[in-house]
């Protein structure tokens, strides 16, 4: 079975990141960039499915030439070849032309499973795998927690609600991977240095004949978090003009648009709690979960 | 980067549940579809999508709109997804719109990045932000795991589909007048090639706390790895999982890879419900991406609620047991079967 790892390149997700007056910076001091956590996952996966089906597995990345530190991550994982397409782009709005050279790259050489993670740490969309199965006209599972099987694929995946749907997929298809699949491996010296030394093959958008279109939407702005209210706070006018910045950079107050209290006895509030689950979909109208 | 062409149309793409009514945030997704209809001077249509034989739409739910149709599918509801894409992309073929919206989730995402493709799309998920400024069109969406917010501009040239986070929009006061819902019929979708076994209901501890659509998270308050047991029982029957504060790991009533907040994971559940946590900024550091967000804590000043959705200032020794007791009696009351059947 040949197996395709997708891995992208991003800033470390524990780095704690802090909102300066120009916003939150990518280039920060200290902040490291490594391969994304879901997609280490995946490779895992792909080890595994390579352990029992046989077969090969490689790791496709889109990105600068710094990118190949998360190729080697993979590598020392147990994926056998590693594939760079060069582009340089922000990668928290990169998705369209990401999928469209992932798609090129892999159509070239198409694989029988395609493996990505399910979301990136940076951008957290998600959105990659599904434009990528869509280009290459593949069947997509998405969100999977557990995986057997070989001949068609068994996958058990997560859904709204909580639920867990089984199904089953022949391959050629493409699968989206979660935390709880399984933990990637702590790798071996050896392994890390045999990764190190393993050529990587790379590829120019020209030379695969991707001309990528012109962007619509751009990335302005990087700023620290804001709650959920999407209208302009302003500082307490008692605030110092230092701390009136340290407000608008942190967002505004960490408070909701409306909070509403319960209080009183136990059994009116607990009916106000479940009336309050049941409006939000957590539990169906008879109280019980949909 | 301003608007040039004049863009005619802005589409929501709603479905609409088993009742035929949309669900409460489908209204929302009109609010911000009206609002950026409104900024770019142009028409809102909105499309229902449903299944065939479902219920006609609430009888009001077309006033949000300047046009609406509704749009019924004849696949198996395993096919919800590929059913949807052929759906929107019906109501898409109809109407022309340089934007499409939807409401956020697992399997609206799957559908809005499917229909991007077809159209040529750009795309922006789980947008909480979207306005209209000075003929530019700016959306915003939370980033870096909940840690920033990433500011987008949109210069109109391509069309965008969007979804919409639940929460973050209003919902749009309707117009009063009536309009024609025109009837399609969406083609079968090609059939799919993925085949669905069954549905399982996954233990709370088969859940990882970043995957959970639902969190009942734990602190100091809850008292003991005994109060704990009803939290996961509480998550079994919210379908969701159990996280905690750091104190509750440090106790040992938690696994560490449970905890939530600085040091722990970030979390964006639809649902985060906090019991007897008090809500120190390393722990709201994890739940900032977070749906709705229901604290119970017995002091009415506890910081957590700040952050709150729903406050609820009560005994959680009180308000838990009683809880389950309430979702037991409405299991028992209910014919059995469970959502297999
Ligand atoms: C560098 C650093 C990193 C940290 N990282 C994290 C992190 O990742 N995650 C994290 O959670 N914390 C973290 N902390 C710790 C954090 O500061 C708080 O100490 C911790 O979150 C408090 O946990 P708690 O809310 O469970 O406990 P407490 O602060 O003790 O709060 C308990 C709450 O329970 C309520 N309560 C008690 N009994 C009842 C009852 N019967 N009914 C209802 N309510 C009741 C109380 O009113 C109180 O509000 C970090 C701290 C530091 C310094």
């Amino acid at each position: 079975m040949r197996i395709a790892v997708c891995v992208k390149w991003v800033p470390d997700p524990e780095y704690p990141f802090q909102a300066t007056i120009g916003g939150v910076h990518l280039d920060a001091p200290g902040l490291t960039y490594l391969a994304n956590p879901l997609d280490m996952v995946a490779c895992e996966a792909g080890v595994r499915l390579k352990e029992l089906a046989g077969g090969t597995v490689k790791v496709v990345t889109v990105g600068p030439e710094a990118a190949e530190s998360a190729l080697r991550s993979g590598l020392a994982l147990g994926a056998d070849s590693a594939t760079r397409v060069e582009f340089e782009g922000d990668g928290l709005v990169a998705g369209d032309p990401t999928a469209r050279l992932l798609a090129a790259v892999l159509a070239s050489d198409p694989p029988d499973v395609i493996i990505c993670g399910a979301r990136s740490s940076d951008s957290g969309s998600g959105t990659v795998p599904v434009f990528l199965a869509e280009r290459l006209d593949r069947p997509l599972v998405t969100n999977v927690v557990s995986l057997s099987g070989v001949g068609p694929l068994e996958v058990e995946r997560r859904m709204e609600g909580g639920r867990r749907q089984l199904l089953q997929v022949h391959p050629p298809a493409a699968i989206t991977v979660e935390e709880s699949l399984c933990d990637p491996r702590y790798p071996s010296v050896l392994a890390r240095r045999k990764a190190d030394r393993t050529p990587i093959e790379v590829f120019t958008p020209g030379q695969l004949g991707v001309d990528l279109p012109d962007r619509s939407v751009t990335l302005i702005r990087l700023q620290g978090p804001r709650p959920l209210a999407a209208r302009l706070v302003s500082p307490p006018a008692g605030l110092l003009a230092r701390g009136r910045l340290a407000f608008v950079m942190a967002g505004g107050p960490d408070q909701k648009r409306s909070s509403r209290r319960l209080e009183g006895p136990t059994p009116l509030v607990v009916d106000q709690l479940l009336a309050y689950l049941d409006a939000n979909g957590v539990t169906g109208s008879d109280g019980r979960r949909r | 980067m301003t608007v040039e062409q004049r863009p005619h149309t802005v589409m929501a793409v709603v479905e609409s549940g088993p009742s035929g009514d949309p669900s409460p945030s489908s209204f929302e997704v009109l609010g911000a579809a009206r609002g950026l209809a409104t900024g770019l001077g142009c028409e809102l249509a909105v499309a229902f999508v449903a299944q065939q034989g479902a219920p006609a739409v609430r009888a009001d739910a077309h006033q949000y709109a300047d046009r609406a149709c509704q749009i019924a599918w004849d696949n198996g509801v395993e096919m919800a997804g590929d059913a949807m894409v052929e759906a929107a992309w019906l109501a898409v073929q109809t109407e022309g719109p340089t934007a499409v919206l939807f409401e956020d989730g697992l399997s609206a995402r799957v559908v809005a990045a499917r229909l991007a493709v077809r159209m040529d799309a750009e795309l922006v998920v789980g947008c909480t932000l979207l306005k209209v400024r000075d003929g530019k069109v700016q959306m915003g969406r939370g980033c870096l795991s909940g840690k920033a917010f990433a500011q987008l501009e949109w210069d109109a040239v391509r069309p965008v589909v969007i979804t919409v986070a639940p929460g973050a929009f209003s919902a749009p006061s309707p117009s009063g007048r009536d309009l024609e819902i025109v009837r399609l019929e969406a083609p079968a979708s090609a059939p799919s090639r993925v085949t669905v076994i069954g549905e399982v209901a996954p233990a709370p501890d088969a859940m990882g706390v970043t995957e959970a659509d639902v969190l009942v998270a734990g602190g100091a308050g809850v008292g003991g790895a005994e109060g704990f047991h009803q939290l996961v029982e509480l998550a079994r029957r919210l379908g969701g999982t159990v996280a905690a504060s750091r104190v509750a790991v440090d106790k040992g009533w938690v696994q560490s890879n449970r905890q939530v907040g600085l040091t722990g994971k970030t979390v964006s559940p639809r649902l985060y419900l906090a019991v007897g946590i008090s809500g120190a900024p390393q722990h709201i550091a994890g739940i900032r991406s977070a749906g709705k967000v229901v604290a119970i804590n017995r002091d009415p000043r506890a910081p957590i609620f700040r952050v709150a959705d729903l406050a609820v200032v009560g005994d959680l020794h009180e308000v838990i047991p009683a809880l389950l007791e309430r979702l037991t009696a409405a299991d028992e009351r209910t014919a059995p079967g469970g959502m297999e059947s």
